[in-house]
């Protein structure tokens, strides 16, 4: 069978979240700690799946891997935890709220 | 990269958004300039945050304060009088002072067009000794960059007294009488 080892390399952050992995049929479930929105997985098994499960902040974010080959692979993943932002448009010189308008966020850099 | 279009309405605007570093842009805000966004720049962190930014207009709108709410009345000769909210609830910036000709002006105003003008109000705070103040919120259509607006501050009514006597012996005060007073307001 399967799942001879499954590991995660725990990245230095501030926010801990908890990540299992669920590695193939009759494997048991393996849960950890880890910091930040990027968890870098490793695992050394013969699984052609494994399916990671992540939760924060009552999210959850299931990501199944595929693998083409057995042998010890790294993953980088990011799970990706939207929130909800809010903001604001104001006159700069009377401070009143703009009626209507629309602002464009372009990403230049992720974290 | 991700990239969002935030529809801000009355000031207000939120978005999920990726964790990253974003660049930000107005692409439609009638009646300011769309250059003078500040910041430009917005960190969306994992968890739910605010973003302030402001705009800036180029408008000028001078408020003439006379008898008439017309061109050519009697203007007051000093007062105040600030922006704010539909109600009058709220005042938006600094309390502009009305000079000896009456007139308040307002810089960097937003602006729309005479089809479709942007709509600021105002109320008066005082008037000078001898007018009344213009009691509500009033509202100015800006419509062009530049405009120009009347606002009428009618006369104080001042107390006159009056003396009636006969006219055959001095100083005798007619017990009870009525006079009627006809005329026009200077």
């Amino acid at each position: 069978m399967c799942c001879k080892k499954v590991f995660l390399n725990i990245c230095s952050c501030e926010t801990p979240i908890q990540i299992s992995i669920l590695s193939c049929r009759g494997c048991p479930i393996k849960t950890q700690t880890i910091c930040s929105n990027h968890a870098r997985i490793c695992f050394c098994t013969a699984c052609n799946n494994i399916s990671v499960v992540a939760k924060y902040n009552c999210q959850t974010i299931c990501k199944k891997i595929c693998l083409k080959n057995c042998f010890c692979q790294n993953f980088c993943m990011k799970f990706n935890f939207n929130k909800e932002q809010q903001f604001t448009l104001c006159d700069e010189n009377y401070g009143m709220p703009v009626e209507n308008a629309v602002l464009h966020f372009d990403e230049v850099d992720q974290i | 990269m991700a990239n969002y279009n935030v529809t801000i309405i009355d000031g207000k605007g939120s978005q999920s958004m990726n964790p990253g570093q974003y660049s930000v842009s107005a692409i439609y805000a009638p009646g300011y300039d769309m250059e003078t966004l500040s910041p430009t720049s917005f960190i969306a962190s994992s968890s739910t945050s605010t973003g302030a930014f402001t705009i800036s207009a180029s408008g000028t709108l001078t408020i003439t304060f006379n008898e008439t709410g017309a061109a050519g009345g009697v203007p007051i000769t000093s007062g105040s009088v600030v922006m704010t909210n539909s109600t009058g609830d709220v005042q938006y910036g600094s309390v502009v002072q009305i000079d000896s000709n009456g007139t308040a002006t307002f810089n960097n105003v937003p602006f729309g067009s005479a089809q479709s003008a942007y709509t600021l109000y105002f109320k008066q705070l005082s008037s000078d000794e001898n007018h009344n103040v213009y009691p509500d919120v009033f509202a100015v259509g800006m419509g062009a960059e530049t405009q120009q607006e009347y606002v009428i501050n009618t006369p104080k009514s001042v107390l006159q007294n009056f003396t009636l006597t006969d006219a055959n012996y001095s100083g005798l005060p007619v017990y009870n009488a009525e006079l009627q007073f006809e005329g026009s307001e200077n």
